[in-house]
């Protein structure tokens, strides 16, 4: 039914209209995040992660959805809610399931991601715009030098490569901070 | 430096798959083997994974805010459009009904005069035994689909409060009518009462429009109350009758009387009619003289006299192969059903007729009235014959019989049949010349069951007890009758001795009426409002109470009620709430279990 219709968006493209879609199963996530003792905005945040888990998982060519959009969402959040609140026993982390696996594997390369995208969201306003350009627009170093006004393309390719390290460079740090 | 920007490239083409497969190759060679490189590449799909959630949460963001967009449109869009649809329908009912406005007030100066002219004379006119054959036909009323309202012509105000839809039905002026209304009243119009506004004796088409109030919400929304002269009553409903042909006016002959018959479940002692006029907003009752008034023209009507139709089949009540049932009486047996109908209708009349009209007409001993009818193919009762030594009785007993319930018709090899159906009512009328003295005293009522049609003898036990007090508590209702139409109300007096002045102050009390619901009876006062303070002059001490207060203000309205209690010097603040009509009538129907 609906659910097919959003598979169907997701695999034409249109994110957008998809996640629009799945919007209308927040409200229940909402309550299950605040039964848990959760806030509005942990519950808004929740929701994002498991539709980015989703979306990602969507795009793996291996990824088959074997549950209703509703159960996957639902099981994604509630674990990603148990994890950010460090909930998790010695004993639950043995006795997880497969599919939970699955789940507590997702969140913790979804972590990994999102420390990377701390790191970038901490570089200065230009370098952010210089890599987005680059990996996302796909553009040219010619095209970015015009832009973003580099007086060269070659100036303008240097300064993508040290906008990357220094990228890197906050990316490990952090990493070795939180390990 | 230089070497990791060659790296870098060389994953970027990679990843865009811009490498031929010879370098793919060498590529994927190159991280099995070369672990720095293995993590400078797996960095760099951690780096671009992390941009891309950076994207992908800017699509979930939009996509969010969208979502709650069009939850919010529709809503919006919901509400606009039942918003159009209310404001559609209220129009298109305003519409309808302003032309039926500023009619009342006319109405009742008009109905007074006929009263005034009443002659003395009418009363003692002497009469013959006839047969008084009266042709009945029960007007079922469609109620009107569309709710009508009518707005009130006394509010200065711009709220309109939209009166009750009146309950509209045509009957022929030469003929005897008996009316049920929606709620239960009874009205019986005799044929060849009403006259034109040049008192002439009216033929025709008679468009009766009846409005009942027997319900407090009702009555509150007419701004109706029970006073007569600032003194209490108690009601036991009230109606607004007029009569029209066309846009001409009719009344009732001075010498006519329409009998108006009120449901009511608790029946109280000493009520009568009253007929209301507006005064100042509050309508003021006057009890109107009952008379006993004959009428001479009854019989001359040709038409009425016609008993029965052709191609009515009519089985006898004994011989009848499925005899009329009686509500109540349904039963597989049929003989069992038989005698319960029987029985019943013997005991509603014993129950139900009035023999201190025989008392207060001077009659002594045994009276009898012959009575006579038919239970129609319809379950109705029509074609009623009485005889008597007195019209006075044959009128009660044409009352009492019209009263009759709707039954199941009898049937005939299976087909509904009229039924004749005889009953003489026999019954001892007690005491001295000096009777009138003795009210307390109640004669009694026996009927003896024979069928007199077919001659069959009954059984003795049919008729149950053969003499049954007649208890007022029993009625099931008020009959009374009129010769005004307009505002009509059936009420008594409250007396009561310990009373007390009680007057409401209430700040801004600009366009608000205060009405008081009393919780022990069925009465409604109203206020007189002189310079903020509102005046309900003299009431009983201590009485429960629910004050209920409208105001308008503004093309709004606002409503609150508060319960308490009759003492001197109230104190009591009210909490006004905006309300739209259908909130209003809400809240006022909440308040109906008062009554």
């Amino acid at each position: 039914m609906n659910d097919k219709k959003i598979l169907e968006l997701f695999k034409e493209g249109q994110r957008e209209k998809a996640f629009r879609r799945l919007y209308s199963l927040y409200p229940k996530i909402e309550a299950l995040i605040m039964s848990k003792g959760g806030q509005k905005q942990d519950a808004s945040d929740v929701f994002q992660e498991a539709l980015i888990i989703l979306n990602r998982n969507l795009e793996k060519s291996d990824f088959k959805l074997t549950a209703s959009f509703y159960t996957y969402l639902y099981s994604v959040s509630r674990f990603i809610w148990k994890d950010t609140q460090k909930k998790f026993s010695k004993e639950e982390l043995h006795n997880f399931n497969d599919t939970e696996i699955e789940h507590f594997h997702n969140i913790l390369e979804e972590k990994k991601y999102q420390l990377a995208e701390h790191a970038f969201l901490e570089l200065g306003e230009r370098c952010q715009k210089l890599l987005q350009l680059f990996y996302h627009k796909a553009m040219s170093f010619k095209a970015i030098a015009e832009v973003m006004q580099f007086k060269s393309e070659k100036i303008a390719k240097n300064q993508k490569y040290k906008c990357l390290s220094k990228v890197k460079d906050i990316y490990r740090n952090s990493k070795t901070f939180q390990s | 430096m230089e070497n990791y920007i060659q790296n870098i490239e060389l994953i970027n083409q990679y990843l865009n798959k811009t490498l031929s497969e010879i370098e793919t190759q060498n590529f994927e060679n190159r991280l099995k083997t070369d672990s720095s490189f293995e993590t400078l590449y797996a960095e760099h799909i951690t780096f671009l994974e992390g941009l891309k959630r950076q994207q992908l949460r800017a699509v979930i963001v939009k996509a969010k805010q969208s979502y709650i967009k069009n939850k919010w449109f529709r809503y919006l869009g919901i509400s606009i459009a039942v918003l159009i649809v209310s404001v559609f329908v209220y129009m298109n009912l305003n519409n309808t009904n302003s032309k039926k406005t500023d009619v009342q007030p006319e109405e009742i100066n008009k109905t007074k005069v006929v009263l005034d002219s009443v002659k003395p004379e009418d009363i003692f006119v002497k009469d013959i035994i006839k047969v008084d054959t009266l042709k009945t036909e029960k007007v079922v009323d469609k109620k009107q689909g569309v709710k009508n309202e009518i707005t009130r012509q006394k509010e200065i105000v711009a709220v309109k409060i939209p009166k009750k839809s009146p309950q509209k039905v045509t009957v022929n002026s030469q003929k005897d009518t008996t009316i049920v209304c929606n709620e239960g009243t009874k009205l019986n119009v005799k044929a060849n009462s009403f006259v034109n506004e040049n008192n002439e004796t009216f033929k025709g088409k008679v468009d009766l429009n009846i409005i009942e109030y027997y319900k407090l919400s009702d009555m509150l929304l007419a701004n109706l109350s029970t006073q007569s002269d600032g003194k209490q009553l108690e009601t036991g409903g009230m109606l607004f009758i007029e009569a029209k042909h066309g846009s001409e006016r009719l009344n009732l002959k001075p010498s006519s009387t329409i009998e108006i018959s009120f449901p009511s479940k608790n029946k109280k002692e000493d009520m009568q009619l009253f007929s209301g006029a507006w005064q100042n907003g509050n309508i003021n009752w006057k009890p109107e003289n009952t008379r006993v008034i004959y009428d001479e023209e009854l019989s001359n009507d040709i038409e009425a006299i016609e008993i029965i139709e052709r191609d009515d089949t009519e089985v006898p009540f004994a011989v009848i192969e499925q005899a009329p049932i009686y509500p109540g009486c349904e039963n597989s047996s049929t003989e069992f059903s038989k005698k319960c109908t029987r029985s019943e209708i013997s005991k509603f009349v014993q129950r139900n007729f009035n023999t201190d009209i025989a008392a207060n007409l001077g009659l002594r001993g045994r009276q009898r009235v012959n009575v006579i009818f038919r239970i129609n193919q319809n379950g109705n009762v029509d074609n009623m014959q009485f005889r008597s030594s007195h019209p006075d009785l044959e009128r009660e007993a044409n009352r009492v019989i019209a009263l009759l319930p709707k039954m199941q018709p009898g049937r005939q090899r299976g087909k509904a049949v009229s039924v004749p159906y005889s009953l003489p009512i026999i019954f001892e009328v007690e005491g001295t010349r000096e009777f009138s003295a003795k009210i307390g005293s109640v004669p009694r009522v026996s009927l003896l069951t024979q069928d007199s049609i077919i001659n069959k003898r009954f059984e003795d036990r049919l008729t149950g007890k053969d003499s049954i007090d007649v208890s007022v508590s029993e009625v099931n209702g008020y009959v009374l009758r009129t010769s005004k139409l307009g505002w009509i109300n059936c009420d008594r007096f409250i007396n009561n001795s310990n009373r007390i002045k009680y007057k409401l102050k209430i700040k801004d009390s600009e366009n608000v009426i205060v009405n008081m619901v009393f919780k022990s009876v069925n009465s409604l006062m109203p206020s007189w409002r002189i310079n903020g303070v509102y005046d309900f002059r003299s009431l009983p001490k201590g009485e429960a109470i629910v004050l209920v207060a409208i105001k308008k203000q503004n093309g709004k309205l606002y409503f609150d009620v508060v319960e308490t209690k009759t003492e001197e010097n109230p104190n009591i603040e009210f909490n006004f709430k905006e309300v739209n009509l259908e909130e209003l009538k809400n809240e006022l129907q909440k308040l109906n279990k008062q009554f």
